[in-house]
C-alpha cells in the first residue's frame, strides 16, 4: 500500500461530503455540507485545494456543468467518487475501527 | 425596469481571480457568488459582505497552493524566470546602493504611510471583523428601543415589554433578556465589588454559548424563589480562584447571600463590553416588583430559520402596538427595533470615526505613493540614457518594465517591514495616551488578518507608485533619447504627469488638513466652554451599598449620613456632599414630568429634565450659583413636603416669563408620585449634546426625599484632593467594613479621562495632516527644482537676452502656483464633501466653518509657495554663460 493512499482528516471529510451528496456534489454544496455536519468554518479555497489533490490521486473525478445566471454565468464543476476513493475511505474507517477496538477513553482520567 | 442584482465585493473577487488558476477560477467565483446571493437574503448585506471577504482572504493560502499545482501555461522553463527575477533583484539593489538617498527617502516615506494604514486597519479589524462570541452569529439579533423625543437611539426595554414579546413573538427561536448588575463579594479578604449580568436562563442558549466547566442555567432558575446560582467568567475564575476546578459547586457570598457556583463561562465571552462581566446570575422577572416597568433590560434573540431582522422588527412593532392600550403613560414614544448583532455593536459615531480614519490613512498612502512615483519619474528621466542603451542592445520593453517594477517591490517590501514596526509603535502610544482606557486600542493586535492586509498593501503599493514611471521610461523613444539633450526636452509629457501628481497631493493634503482642523477646533471648543461648575479641588468616589443589607430608605439614609458626618470632620475637608451622578462623568437620567395646571396634548410635548439627586450643600461645593429662591436644606427630608430646584434653562423652557418658584410638578412614573414644589432656580451646566449648545434642563432633588443606594461622595478639599482618599475610605470602613469604595478620582481627572479617546483621535488626525502637508511641500519642491534644472538653457537664454531676474522668478513661481491653485481648488471640494461626514462630530462650529475653510488653504498656500520659491530663486542665480556652455 503506497503511503499517499492514507487520507488526511480534511481529505476524508471532503471525500465523505462528496459521497453524501451523490450526483449533486460541487464546490459550494460540498462546503456547506461540511460546515453543517462539522459545525466548523470551512473556506472554499481549502475545499478546492483538497479536491484538486485527490483528483490527482485518482480518488475523485470532475466534470464541468452548465453555467447558471445566479453564478454570474459561470459553470459548476461536479465531483464524483471513484473506486480508489471508495477504497481509501473504507480503509480509513477500518483502520480507525480496529484501533478503537476494546478501547474506552475517559477524558477525566487524563491530564490536561 | 429590472432590479440590479447585488454583487459580491469586487476587490475580493479581483483578489480571488488574480490568484486562481484558470481551471478553478470560474468554478470558485461562481460558487461564492451563488452562496453570496442566497446568504444575503437570509443574513443581511453587512454580514454577507463580511462572510465573502473572510472566504476570499482565508482562501488565499489554499489558492496559492492550487495555483502552484496548476500553473496556467508553462510557457518558459521555470529556471529562466527565477534567474530573471534574481537578476532584476541584484540589479535593483545595485542601482539603489548607487543612489542611497533616493532609496532611504522613498522607503521611509512609504514606511510611514504603510505603518499608519496597518495601525488603523488593526483597529478596523477588531471593531468590524472581530469574531462575535456567539455560535452562528448571523442569526443573532439585538433589540433596541428608540425614543425620538428623548433623543434615545439605543434604549433598553422593560420587563413587561420583554415578556409580551417573549410570549407572543413567532420570529425568534429564543428571545432572551439581560441587565447589568453589581454585587459585593465578601469572604475572607477585603470586600470586592464584582460586575456582572443577570440573564434570563435561556440567554446562553440563544447565543449558542457553553460553559467550560459545570453547566448553564436551567429555566426553573429564573423563577422567583429559586435557589441562588451563579456562573463565573473565565477571567474572574482564573484571577480570583486560580482556575481551581473545585470552585464549581462551592458557594459565594454576593450582597450577603449565598450563591452556588454551577459553571465557568467560556473565555470567548470576554468580548468588548461583555469582558467586564465577572459573574452571571439568572434574571428573575417578577410582576410584583417595582422595577417591572423600569427600562433597564437588554433584549436579544436568535431568529428562526428563514426569518430576517426586518420581518422580526415588523412583528415586534405589531406586538407593541397591540398592547399599547394597556400600558402606563411612560411607555409612550418608545419604538422597538431589531438589528443584527453583527451590525449593531458599533455605534454610528464610532463607525463614522472609523470610516474617517480609514479614508484619511488611504489619503496618506496615496500621497506617499504620489511622492515616490514623482521621485521615480525624475529618476526615470535621468536614467533615460541607460534605458535607451539597453533597449538598443535588444532588451524587450516588458523586460525593462519588469526590472523597474522589481526595484519598486524591493522598496515596497522594505517599507512594509518598517511600517509594521511603526504601526505597533503607534498603537502603543495610543494606549499610553488613553491610559489604557480604550479597549479597542488594546485589542488591536497583529493577527492574521492584519498581516494579510499589510501583505496586500505591500503587493499593491509598488504597482501604484512604480508602474507609471516604469512604463514611461521603458517607452521612451530610443533614437532621440540617445542624442544628448533631447532626452530632456522629451520630458515634457513626464512633467505634465508629475504636475498632476503634485496637484493631487495638494488636494489630498488640503482635505486632510481641513478634517484635522475641524476636529481639533471642536475639541478645543469642548474644552473651553464654561462647565457651569468648578471641578478644581474636588475629590469624587462612588459608594454603592447593597440593597440586601440596607433594605429600606431609612437604613440607607443612616449609612450615608454617617459617611457625611465622619468625613466632614477630617482635616483638609472644606465640604462633603452626596450626588447620584457626577456632571459630565456619569450623566443624570432624563425624567419626564407634568406641571400643575398645564395640560399637554401630545405625550411628545411633555416637559423633561435631567434629574440630579443631591444632598444639601451641593450647590456651594460645586460652585453652581443659586439665582433665585432658596437652596436645599437638611429640613427637606422624608417628613416634609417634597421640593426641587430647577435650572435656568428648565425655567426658561417650561415657565417662560413666569416665576417657577412655588409652582408644582410631578414626575411621570408607573407609581403614584407626590407633587413637588419648586423652591429655587440655579445656574446651568454646559450642554452635553454636541449638536445643541443650549444646556439640558435640569432638576435638583434632595437626597433626603430621594434616598438611593449608589451615590457619589464629593469632597471639596484644601491641598491635594487625592491625599484625602485614604482617610475617607477608612471612615467608610469604620461604619461598614464590608463596603467597597470605587472610582476614586479627582473631578478634574474624571473629566480628563472622559476626553482621552477624543484627544488620541485628534492627535492621529493632526499627525496625518502634518505628514500630508510635509509630503506635498516636498513634492512641490521636487517638481519645481526639477523643472528649473531642465529649463536651465531656456532661462539662461532669456537672461542673456536681458530678461529681468524678477520676471524669471515670477515665471517659475507662476508655474508652481498653478499647481497649488488647481490642487487647492480640488482639495476644497473634497474637504467640503468630507465635512458632511463629520457633521455629528464637529462641535461649536459649522462643518463648513469659514475660519477653517479660509485659514487652512492659506497655510497650505504659504507653505506651497515657499517650497516653490526656493527653486525659483535658484533659477535667477543661473549664470547664463556657464549654462549655455554646458549645452
Amino acid at each position: 500500500m503506497p503511503k499517499s493512499d492514507f487520507l488526511g482528516e480534511f481529505e476524508q471529510v471532503v471525500l465523505l461530503a462528496v459521497a453524501r451528496l451523490k450526483d449533486g456534489a460541487y464546490g459550494m454544496v460540498i462546503r456547506q455540507e461540511i460546515e453543517e455536519r462539522t459545525g466548523q468554518d470551512v473556506v472554499i479555497g481549502s475545499v478546492y485545494s483538497a479536491l484538486d489533490r485527490m483528483e490527482r490521486k485518482g480518488f475523485v473525478r470532475s466534470e464541468v456543468g452548465n453555467p447558471t445566471p445566479e453564478r454570474g454565468g459561470r459553470a459548476k464543476r461536479f465531483y464524483q467518487l471513484r473506486r480508489p476513493g471508495v477504497l481509501a475511505l473504507n480503509r480509513s474507517r477500518d483502520v480507525a475501527t480496529s484501533l478503537w477496538e476494546g478501547l474506552e477513553l475517559d477524558p477525566e482520567a487524563h491530564v490536561q | 425596469m429590472t432590479v440590479r442584482q447585488p454583487e459580491p465585493p469586487w476587490l475580493a473577487q479581483l483578489l480571488l481571480a488574480w490568484l486562481l488558476p484558470t481551471r478553478y477560477r470560474d468554478q470558485q467565483l461562481g460558487d461564492l457568488r451563488e452562496e453570496f446571493l442566497s446568504r444575503r437574503a437570509r443574513h443581511g448585506p453587512v454580514a454577507t459582505w463580511k462572510w465573502y471577504w473572510r472566504q476570499a482572504v482565508r482562501s488565499l493560502g489554499p489558492n496559492v497552493a492550487l495555483r502552484s499545482r496548476n500553473p496556467d501555461k508553462p510557457d518558459k522553463p521555470r529556471a529562466t524566470r527565477m534567474e530573471t527575477l534574481l537578476q532584476d533583484l541584484r540589479y535593483g539593489l545595485r542601482t539603489m546602493l548607487r543612489s542611497p538617498g533616493f532609496a532611504v527617502v522613498s522607503t521611509i516615506t512609504l514606511a510611514l504611510a504603510i505603518g499608519v494604514n496597518t495601525a488603523i486597519f488593526s483597529l478596523v479589524n477588531v471593531i468590524v471583523f472581530a469574531d462575535l462570541p456567539m455560535g452562528d452569529p448571523g442569526t443573532v439579533t439585538i433589540l433596541r428601543s428608540a425614543n425620538q423625543r428623548l433623543g434615545v437611539e439605543m434604549g433598553g426595554f422593560t420587563a413587561r415589554e420583554y415578556l409580551a414579546y417573549h410570549d407572543n413573538s413567532e420570529s425568534f427561536a429564543e428571545l432572551a433578556a439581560w441587565r447589568g448588575g453589581q454585587w459585593i463579594l465578601t469572604g475572607d479578604e477585603e470586600p470586592l465589588r464584582v460586575d456582572g449580568f443577570s440573564v434570563t436562563p435561556n440567554f446562553l442558549r440563544a447565543w449558542g454559548i457553553g460553559t467550560v466547566a459545570g453547566r448553564t442555567f436551567v429555566s426553573d432558575e429564573g423563577q422567583p424563589g429559586a435557589p441562588h446560582v451563579a456562573i463565573l467568567s473565565h477571567g474572574f475564575w482564573t484571577r480570583q480562584f486560580g482556575a481551581r476546578p473545585d470552585v464549581v459547586g462551592s458557594t459565594l457570598r454576593l450582597d450577603g447571600e449565598e450563591y452556588t457556583v454551577v459553571g465557568i463561562m467560556t473565555p470567548a465571552m470576554e468580548y468588548a463590553s461583555l469582558a467586564e462581566a465577572e459573574v452571571w446570575v439568572p434574571l428573575t422577572l417578577d410582576r410584583t416588583d417595582e422595577t417591572f416597568d423600569a427600562r433597564m433590560l437588554f433584549v436579544t434573540g436568535r431568529l428562526r430559520d428563514g426569518v430576517t431582522a426586518e420581518q422580526a422588527g415588523r412583528e415586534i412593532t405589531a406586538i407593541s402596538a397591540g398592547i399599547a392600550e394597556e400600558l402606563p403613560p411612560i411607555y409612550r414614544g418608545w419604538d422597538p427595533r431589531v438589528f443584527y448583532a453583527m451590525d449593531s455593536l458599533v455605534n454610528d459615531d464610532g463607525r463614522r470615526v472609523l470610516l474617517l480614519l480609514t479614508l484619511t490613512v488611504t489619503f496618506v498612502l496615496l500621497i506617499a505613493c504620489a511622492n515616490v512615483a514623482n521621485m521615480l519619474l525624475a529618476r526615470a528621466t535621468a536614467r533615460g540614457r541607460e534605458v535607451a542603451v539597453r533597449r538598443a542592445l535588444g532588451a524587450g520593453r516588458l523586460r525593462l518594465v519588469r526590472q523597474m517594477l522589481t526595484e519598486s517591490f524591493v522598496i515596497g517590501i522594505a517599507a512594509s517591514a518598517i511600517g509594521l514596526g511603526l504601526s505597533r509603535l503607534l498603537m502603543q502610544s495610543l494606549i499610553w495616551m488613553t491610559n489604557g482606557r480604550e479597549a479597542a486600542f488594546q485589542m488591536a493586535t497583529l493577527d492574521g488578518n492584519v498581516m494579510l492586509f499589510t501583505l496586500l498593501i505591500t503587493l499593491i503599493t509598488p504597482l501604484a507608485f512604480g508602474l507609471l514611471p516604469a512604463l514611461r521610461s521603458a517607452g521612451s523613444d530610443v533614437s532621440s533619447a540617445l542624442k544628448d539633450g533631447t532626452a530632456r526636452a522629451g520630458g515634457r509629457k513626464g512633467n505634465r504627469i508629475r504636475g498632476v501628481l503634485v496637484g493631487s497631493q495638494v488636494a489630498l493634503a488640503l482635505t486632510l488638513m481641513v478634517v484635522a482642523s475641524l476636529l481639533a477646533r471642536s475639541v478645543i471648543n469642548m474644552q473651553q466652554r464654561e462647565l457651569g461648575f468648578d471641578p478644581a479641588g474636588v475629590l469624587s468616589m462612588r459608594v454603592a451599598i447593597p440593597e440586601s443589607r440596607y433594605g429600606d430608605d431609612d437604613a440607607r439614609w443612616q449609612f450615608f449620613q454617617q459617611v457625611l458626618d465622619r468625613s466632614q470632620g477630617l482635616p483638609g475637608v472644606e465640604g462633603v456632599v452626596l450626588s447620584r451622578s457626577r456632571p459630565f462623568v456619569d450623566g443624570a437620567p432624563t425624567r419626564s414630568f407634568e406641571i400643575a395646571g398645564q395640560v399637554v396634548e401630545e405625550e411628545m410635548d411633555r416637559p423633561s429634565a435631567q434629574a440630579w439627586v443631591v444632598s444639601p450643600g451641593y450647590l456651594d461645593l460645586m460652585r453652581i450659583p443659586l439665582l433665585t429662591g432658596r437652596d436645599l436644606t437638611e429640613q427637606d427630608n422624608a417628613q416634609s413636603y417634597e421640593v426641587a430646584l430647577v435650572s435656568r434653562e428648565a425655567a426658561r423652557r417650561y415657565w417662560g416669563e413666569e416665576d417657577p418658584i412655588g409652582q408644582r410638578i410631578k414626575l411621570v412614573s408607573n407609581r403614584e408620585m407626590p407633587w413637588i414644589q419648586i423652591v429655587g432656580v440655579v445656574g446651568d451646566l454646559a450642554s452635553t449634546d454636541s449638536q445643541d449648545e443650549r444646556s439640558q434642563p435640569a432638576l435638583y432633588l434632595p437626597f433626603g426625599q430621594n434616598v438611593g443606594a449608589n451615590m457619589a461622595v464629593l469632597l471639596r478639599t484644601q491641598g491635594d484632593p487625592l491625599s484625602l482618599a485614604g482617610p475617607v475610605r477608612e471612615q467608610v470602613w469604620a461604619i461598614d467594613a464590608d463596603q467597597p469604595i470605587d472610582d476614586v478620582r479627582t473631578m478634574e481627572q474624571a473629566l480628563r479621562d472622559g476626553r482621552l479617546t477624543s484627544y488620541a483621535l485628534i492627535m492621529l488626525f493632526v499627525t496625518f495632516a502634518v505628514f500630508a502637508l510635509a509630503m506635498s511641500a516636498v513634492g512641490i519642491y521636487g517638481v519645481m527644482s526639477y523643472s528649473v534644472s531642465q529649463r536651465t538653457a531656456e532661462i539662461s537664454i532669456r537672461m542673456a537676452l536681458g530678461a529681468k531676474s524678477g520676471n524669471v522668478r515670477l515665471m517659475v513661481l507662476g508655474q508652481g502656483g498653478k499647481l497649488v491653485l488647481l490642487g487647492g481648488a480640488a482639495g476644497l471640494l473634497g474637504a467640503a464633501g468630507m465635512s458632511q461626514l463629520l457633521k455629528s462630530l464637529v462641535i461649536g462650529i459649522s462643518a463648513l466653518d469659514p475660519v477653517t475653510f479660509v485659514g487652512v488653504p492659506a497655510v497650505l498656500g504659504t507653505i506651497g509657495m515657499i517650497a516653490n520659491y526656493l527653486p525659483a530663486r535658484r533659477a535667477t542665480k543661473i549664470e547664463p554663460m556657464r549654462a549655455l556652455r554646458v549645452e
